[in-house]
């Protein structure tokens, strides 16, 4: 069962399994905040729960949540009595199935970053310098029924109050029915990976954290033990492959899917007017992970601009007249005589202010990412392999300047604080940089997020109660967890209350 | 960019009062979620690591030598 006899190790697994607990319920709670708020205060999300866009949402939850939720369950009750073979499978089939869960969501996600067959034409149609996202599988005339209508009560204030017309669905009609294409978006599948690969960083970061300050504050032994080499190898591993291979990945699908955000990403280091010229060039970094060659020029807004006068003088009301005349009373003489080109424009020019808060996101993402190869590079070939010459520079500057500046046996629990700490500064500076840089669209190229927003008033005295209420979960999350950490025998206490359940150690 | 250049399009481009209100608690939200998610994705490798150590499993695997 368990070889070893070592009962540092089971000890502490149990105790992390008991705040591993408490934060799964913690997350399911805020998980149904977020769901209510996705329905309530963004309302024409409906639309796309009601279509197959978000079908991996109800896949996430009859499949994955209930599945980890049972064996959350099984495994706490299995740790450290059942054979360790069936500990183990029911802590890694969790794992899996936590790993799915993400996938369902993210794909949801990314769906809405690239709509791929939610008419995968119509993006590049009214926007020329984005790409097609996949097959027209999606309904023409749904489509252009629901922008039509969406436009309208947009314009007309009333927004998503129209949804609650039964009218307004008989008039949308089926919009995309095909369940596969958001699964195999190829986003989805750079998303998901690149956002789970961070979360495990965060997640092992989070101990390893918890570790290191116990170690500086009492230099128990046992603390070095825990980090070296379990938990430093997977920070290590993990963080080298999302920074070297999927961030990688993910700056492609940027590049390809949604080049205004790419724009956008490199506005600090666009030069002066760069980005907002027609073109410009980067420091070679960009443009050489962009296309493979460090002196291909980048486009700028003006040329997303120029891109937009490309559709000439045709406008919404002709559009509509020629492929779906039934809808031309939604658009009214204002939306109607717009052109394509006036609102295509309009959209690169409210992305145009968002330009420099979304490159600081980038940019601090791009910094911690550095940071934290160094740091993963430092304790990889110091202390977990040996490389003949990098061991020796990674020996050289862990010994000779760390161990010196912070004292030698500070040095790796340093490291795994700095992986720790850099992870999540990263991870949330890449949110930030990925969120704020689909603007003006939620959906991109199809639906904008002033088109997706409750037309119900929303108070600055409604925002702090919600808000209130999320930093109380947090800090009463916080102080669950804290509690459960801190008590080692816990879970054997509640075991013994529930009656002994599942044999003996 | 004013919203009088954008015209009627501002009302569909440039964030209404009410997006800008639910995007405090929103980002808010979606934050205080994905922190709890990542911690129960990331937990259970660190457990995987300890409870390994704890079974010999490392030591067992480790020990094998290959045949020449």
């Amino acid at each position: 069962m368990y070889r070893t006899g070592d009962a540092l190790f089971l000890n502490y697994s149990k105790t992390l399994t008991m705040v591993w607990t408490v934060n799964f319920a913690l997350g399911a709670v805020t998980g149904t905040i977020v769901e209510f708020g996705l329905l309530d205060i963004w309302p024409t999300s409906i639309l796309l729960f009601s279509s197959s866009a978000f079908i991996p949402l109800l896949y996430e939850a009859t499949i994955a949540f209930i599945g980890e939720a049972v064996l959350v369950v099984l495994f706490l009750i299995a740790i450290g009595r059942w054979r360790a073979r069936y500990t183990l499978s029911i802590l890694i089939a969790a794992w899996l199935l936590g790993s799915l869960s993400g996938y369902f969501i993210l794909t949801a996600n990314a769906w809405m970053n690239v709509p791929w067959g939610g008419m995968g034409g119509i993006p590049h149609a009214l926007y020329p310098f984005l790409p097609s996202y996949g097959p027209d599988a999606a309904n023409l005339t749904a489509t252009l029924n629901l922008a039509a209508l969406l436009l309208h009560y947009t314009v007309d204030g009333t927004g998503s109050v129209a949804l609650t017309s039964t009218n307004f669905t008989s008039l949308v009609g089926t919009y995309l029915t095909n369940p596969w294409l958001p699964m195999v978006n190829p986003d989805a599948v750079v998303t998901t990976l690149h956002t789970l690969f961070a979360a495990y960083a965060i997640g092992v970061g989070a101990v390893a954290l918890a570790i290191s300050i116990r170690f500086f504050r009492t230099h128990d032994s046992k603390y070095t033990k825990l980090l070296k080499p379990p938990l430093l190898w997977i920070l290590a591993v993990v963080l080298l492959i999302e920074l070297i291979v999927l961030g990688h990945f993910m700056g492609d699908a940027v590049v390809t899917y949604q080049p205004p955000k790419f724009t956008a990403l490199t506005t600090l280091t666009g030069g002066p007017g760069g980005v907002y010229g027609y073109e410009y060039y980067d420091p070679p970094v960009e443009a050489l992970f962009a296309y493979g060659n460090p002196y291909h020029p980048l486009y700028g807004f003006q040329y997303y601009l120029s891109q937009c006068r490309t559709l000439g003088n045709t406008t919404f009301g002709q559009l509509y007249g020629e492929l779906d005349p039934g809808m031309l009373s939604y658009l009214g003489p204002p939306l109607a005589n717009v052109t394509l080109a006036q609102n295509c424009e309009a959209a690169v020019l409210s992305l145009e202010p968002l330009a420099p808060l979304v490159s600081v996101f980038y940019y601090t993402m791009i910094g911690a990412g550095i940071l934290l190869a160094i740091a993963a590079v430092l304790a990889l070939f110091t202390y977990l392999v040996r490389a003949p010459i990098l061991s020796a520079i990674t020996d050289f500057i862990n010994n000779e300047i760390l161990g010196v500046l912070i004292g030698a046996d500070n040095v790796m629990p340093f490291l795994a604080s700095a992986m720790a700490v850099l992870s999540a500064i990263a991870a949330t500076a890449g949110w930030a940089a990925r969120e704020v840089g689909r603007q003006p669209w939620t959906v991109y190229g199809l639906i904008t997020t002033n088109e997706v927003v409750t037309s119900d008033a929303i108070t600055p005295g409604f925002v702090a109660f919600v808000v209130a209420i999320l930093l109380t979960i947090a800090v009463v999350g916080a102080l669950a967890m804290y509690y459960v950490a801190t008590r080692p025998s816990l879970l054997d206490r509640v075991r013994e209350l529930a009656g002994g359940v599942g044999g003996h150690e | 960019m004013t919203n009088s250049t954008l015209g009627v399009l501002s009302e569909i481009y440039v964030h209404s009062t009410n997006v800008s209100n639910a995007m405090v608690m929103t980002i808010i939200g979606i934050y205080l979620h994905a922190v709890f998610v990542s911690f129960t994705l990331g937990f259970p490798l660190a457990i995987l690591a300890w409870l390994i150590k704890c079974t010999g499993l490392a030591t067992h695997y480790s020990s094998i030598t290959p045949r020449h």
